[in-house]
């Protein structure tokens, strides 16, 4: 009975610590972490997020000409780490919280990529923007051409280039 | 570690002598053994029938060191380009880099490649390829060590030639 005093106390100095959160502003801190959004302009598609995002939220699919990162809200546990590996710094956290919806369309977010398809093998291998910002990074110091070939490809091609300059095979 | 620092402190390298080269795929066997199951020097095919392995050629100008944004792919103090695999963030740019194909992504989501066996050069030994290769095709040592080496193997072969 004395500490229930002592608590009736100290709530009459301290005031209501709740708040009517639906009819009034809801309590959002700075460090608060929402929903993230991705920029497409900045986004290359490297798939740095989708490695990293441990309830796989993020991910990316490669499917004919189209590189597809898509965001799904439902999976996602606002860990922020999406934003701290994203290289291109294409990811940020807003503190946005109210996400119910009743349309499942809008819990997806995607952001489409041209592939770069293999020059040899045709397969899609990697995005456009992607090639380009490793071109910028590394001053064009790789040839173009070799670029657009996928690594299992360039492989061969350092094979055949081996057998034809140092051992001096003709090959076919 | 830049282009200079790296030529001025003589770091090491690995040279494989495609002539002696037999194609007998221990360097493979040894690779895969010592990084359990995952092998970074691979035999290919290079025409005529003949298969040679190819590995990373730790570039004095690494591309894949440059296009790397975390500084996960970096040079160690030997001069050997690896990979720091708690840096690695898996986006791929080295791969997109290197004009040999040779950094892969493994499903933990980071990228490797041959780190030229740390942890063996970190006990004073030399790299599990170099080692049990049985025909010494693979050369190893400093850039200077390498060079005379190769050139003894050169001058050999011109003089031990044999007569038609």
């Amino acid at each position: 009975m004395v500490k229930f005093l002592k608590m009736l106390s100290i709530s009459v100095r301290e005031g209501t610590a709740t708040r009517k959160y639906p009819f009034e502003s809801p309590l959002v801190t700075p460090e608060f972490r929402g929903k993230i959004e991705v920029d497409p302009v900045k986004c290359v598609g490297c798939g740095a997020c989708t490695r990293i995002c441990p309830p796989k939220a993020l991910t990316i699919s490669y499917e004919g000409d189209e590189a597809t990162l898509k965001y799904f809200v439902g999976k996602c546990i606002f860990c922020g780490m999406c934003a701290y590996v994203c290289p291109q710094k294409a990811i940020t956290v807003s503190r946005e919280f109210e996400l119910a919806t009743w349309e499942l369309g809008d819990l997806y977010n995607e952001v489409v990529h041209t592939t770069v398809k293999c020059g040899i093998c045709g397969k899609s291998f990697t995005t456009v923007k992607l090639i380009k910002e490793v071109e910028r990074r590394i001053e064009n110091k790789v040839p173009e051409d070799l670029l657009e070939v996928c690594p299992e490809c360039r492989k061969k091609l350092t094979a055949r280039k081996i057998g034809s300059k140092v051992v001096g095979v003709s090959g076919e | 570690m830049d282009l200079e620092t790296f030529s001025k402190y003589g770091g090491v390298n690995r040279v494989i002598n495609y002539d002696v080269c037999i194609g007998c795929y221990t360097c493979e066997e040894v690779c895969s053994f010592i990084h359990e199951g995952k092998g970074y020097i691979v035999l290919y095919d290079i025409g005529g029938g003949l298969n040679k392995p190819i590995s990373c050629f730790h570039c004095a100008k690494a591309p894949c060191v440059t296009a790397c944004p975390t500084g996960a792919m970096h040079r160690d103090k030997d001069g050997a380009v690896l990979v720091d695999i708690s840096k690695c963030i898996g986006c791929s740019a080295c791969l997109a880099a290197c004009p040999f194909g040779i950094p892969e992504i493994i499903p933990p989501g980071f990228a490797t490649k041959c780190d030229l066996c740390n942890p063996l050069r970190s006990e004073g030994l030399t790299p599990g390829c170099v080692s049990m290769c049985p025909t010494r095709a693979i050369v190893w040592g400093t850039t200077a060590e390498v060079a005379k080496e190769l050139r003894v193997r050169a001058l050999k072969k011109l003089i031990y030639k044999p007569v038609p």
